[in-house]
């Protein structure tokens, strides 16, 4: 019997690799090993609209038990991989256990980056990564509504900015603590960011900007972390303020879970290195999703955080683990849901030089086109949905507008995608 | 694993192996799945028709999108890829005609949506992600197109 495919990791990414390998008539076993106890689940909704209306879990996966045993699995949950030896081919999983492998594919994703101060692990201070952190969110977010404490969000990045909506909408006072001047910087025009506050403002949520946490206050007798320190009550800032806090939610960000490939010497930087059909330094070993840092043409490494890169990743991953090439390079999107507003995102605006706007800033609703050296790289869309939908055809097929032509709202953009 | 249900094939030749309870020819082959969860509450079976022409039935539970339980029970042709955001067009159905009208009107977003589905959009044409299960959908017929 020849080895099986292993999978480590089982969430989007890992479930797309696994269930291509079968589309793809590959009929050999599967071994996928899943840190937390749970199926394959959907994550998007955790910080979105299953935050405001939490269901059971069953909703939130991708399968149901009888569909997923179609698929003939070998799920290994709440198991995690400890080392690869890549001479004798074979994982060493928690319970001491070790599995041979044929091929192997690392879908394991992200960690939450740790805030670095005092007091972060207090109670109530909470990250939103898994289903049972959304479920925790979510708990104390109906305690402080009960009680009414406020939330404070440290990080003005989509998680945040997703939770704080989240408490809005449950009556909960909700502060963002954001370090840099703006909102989700690191992604969006200032345009962007802007519009967001004013809706954000304009449903009671406050926002410090170049905000320094400097730690977390606890109502235990001890100082510091841990059980002595009880619950977080407040956040310091480095300018002596202190924000009250019957909770507080941590989205500053996430690191790729590389460790176990980089220390089996397999090429990682800041994520495992993968070419564009997701293979990397090791010809037996692919891998797909927030893990990875795809090498572009251009030598850059992009890593990507997004339902996108993990399916389509992941069906490079399974094609290559066939000894196919199936290249991903597709204009990256993703969306936010926050409100009423629906901010959809697609290319890179890093770099841009000229961003040109189409529709109502006020309202908002209206989509951010970026340029570089004049030609369209990025579109940002508040409440446009068709011109998100256009843009990403546009960007896909390499076409793109004149800033003068965007600035003419007269000017039809899809007639560029029949010409 | 899900029941198979099997029916006759109507060139079936009786007085042969149909009378004998021997079912020789299975022309349609259809599988029930049930989508998961707990059904405390109603559920509807909801039939999906692949493009080319399997069907498939589903149990969906009271609550949950189509789109959700076909996801659930793994049927082909659904990809929904942004999970039920309304952002992607990629739970993309046809609603069979005698239901249409039974269906509550889809919202401007979804009706943007339907404009930028990858396969032909049609007068049945919804996105399964916006149809939420009842228990007076039991008996919904929907196809899917050849690509999301």
């Amino acid at each position: 019997m020849t080895d099986p495919i292993v999978i480590i990791g089982a969430g989007q990414a890992g479930l797309q690799i696994a269930e291509s390998l079968r589309a793809d008539k590959y009929e050999g076993a599967i071994v996928m090993v899943g840190t937390e106890p749970h199926v394959p689940y959907n994550r998007p909704p955790l910080s979105k609209r299953w935050l405001l209306e939490p269901m059971e879990f069953a909703s939130l996966a991708f399968r149901g038990p009888e569909a997923l045993a179609r698929r003939n699995l070998d799920l290994r949950l709440g198991r995690s991989a400890l080392s690869i030896d890549r001479a004798a081919r074979s994982v060493q999983l928690d319970d001491g256990s070790e599995l041979r492998y044929a091929g192997l594919a690392f879908a394991t994703g992200a960690r939450l980056r740790p805030l670095p101060v005092p007091g972060a692990s207090l109670g109530n201070v909470l990250g939103l990564r898994s289903v049972d952190d959304a479920r925790a969110i979510a708990s104390a977010l109906d305690a402080c509504a009960a009680a009414g404490e406020a939330l404070v969000v440290i990080g003005g990045g989509f998680i945040g900015l997703e939770v704080a909506a989240a408490a809005r909408k449950r009556g909960v006072p909700a502060t963002v603590l954001e370090g840099l001047p703006r909102l989700m910087s690191r992604v969006v025009a200032p345009i962007v960011s802007a519009a967001a506050e004013r809706v954000h403002r304009a449903h009671g949520v406050e926002f410090v900007f170049e905000a320094r946490v400097t730690g977390l206050v606890g109502d235990g007798d001890g100082a510091g972390d841990g059980a002595a320190g009880g619950r977080v009550r407040a956040v310091r800032t480095a300018d002596g303020r202190e924000f009250p806090a019957g909770c507080v939610v941590v989205g500053i960000g996430v690191e790729p879970e590389d460790g176990i490939a980089a220390a089996a010497g397999i090429a990682c930087e800041r994520g495992i290195i993968v070419d564009d059909c997701a293979r990397t330094s090791d010809p037996l070993v692919v891998a797909a999703g927030d893990c990875c840092a795809r090498r572009r043409a251009d030598g850059s490494l992009l890593r990507l955080e997004s339902v996108q890169n993990a399916v389509e990743q992941g069906k490079a991953a399974a094609a290559a683990l066939l000894g196919r090439e199936k290249p991903f390079t597709a204009a990256p999107w993703f969306w936010s849901d926050q409100y009423d507003l629906k901010l959809q995102m697609t290319g890179l605006s890093m770099g841009y030089d000229e961003v040109v706007t189409r529709g109502d800033l006020a309202r908002p609703a209206f989509s951010a086109y970026y340029f570089c050296a004049g030609k369209l790289i990025a579109v940002d869309s508040l409440s446009r949905i068709p011109d998100h939908m256009q843009a990403r055809k546009l960007l896909d097929r390499g076409l793109s507008p004149t800033p003068a032509q965007v600035a003419d709202e007269s000017f039809d953009l899809g007639s560029l995608l029949r010409s | 694993m899900g029941l198979y249900v099997f029916r006759l094939s109507p060139d079936c030749d009786p007085g042969t192996n149909c009378d004998a309870g021997n079912l020789r020819a299975m022309h349609l082959v259809t599988r029930v799945t049930r989508a998961g969860g707990v059904y405390d509450n109603g559920m509807a079976r909801i039939t999906c028709i692949s493009h080319d022409g399997h069907e498939e039935v589903v149990e969906i539970r009271e609550g949950w999108s189509l789109m959700q339980g076909a996801r659930a029970a793994g049927v082909e042709g659904i990809l929904a890829e942004c999970g039920g955001a309304c952002s992607c067009a990629t739970c993309h159905c046809y609603v069979d005609e005698a239901w249409r009208a039974r269906l509550p009107a889809p919202t401007p977003a979804e009706l943007q949506m339907l404009e930028n589905v990858a396969d032909e959009r049609r007068a049945g044409s919804r996105l399964s992600c916006q149809l939420r299960i009842t228990e007076a959908l039991d008996g919904l017929r929907v196809s899917l197109p050849a690509r999301q």
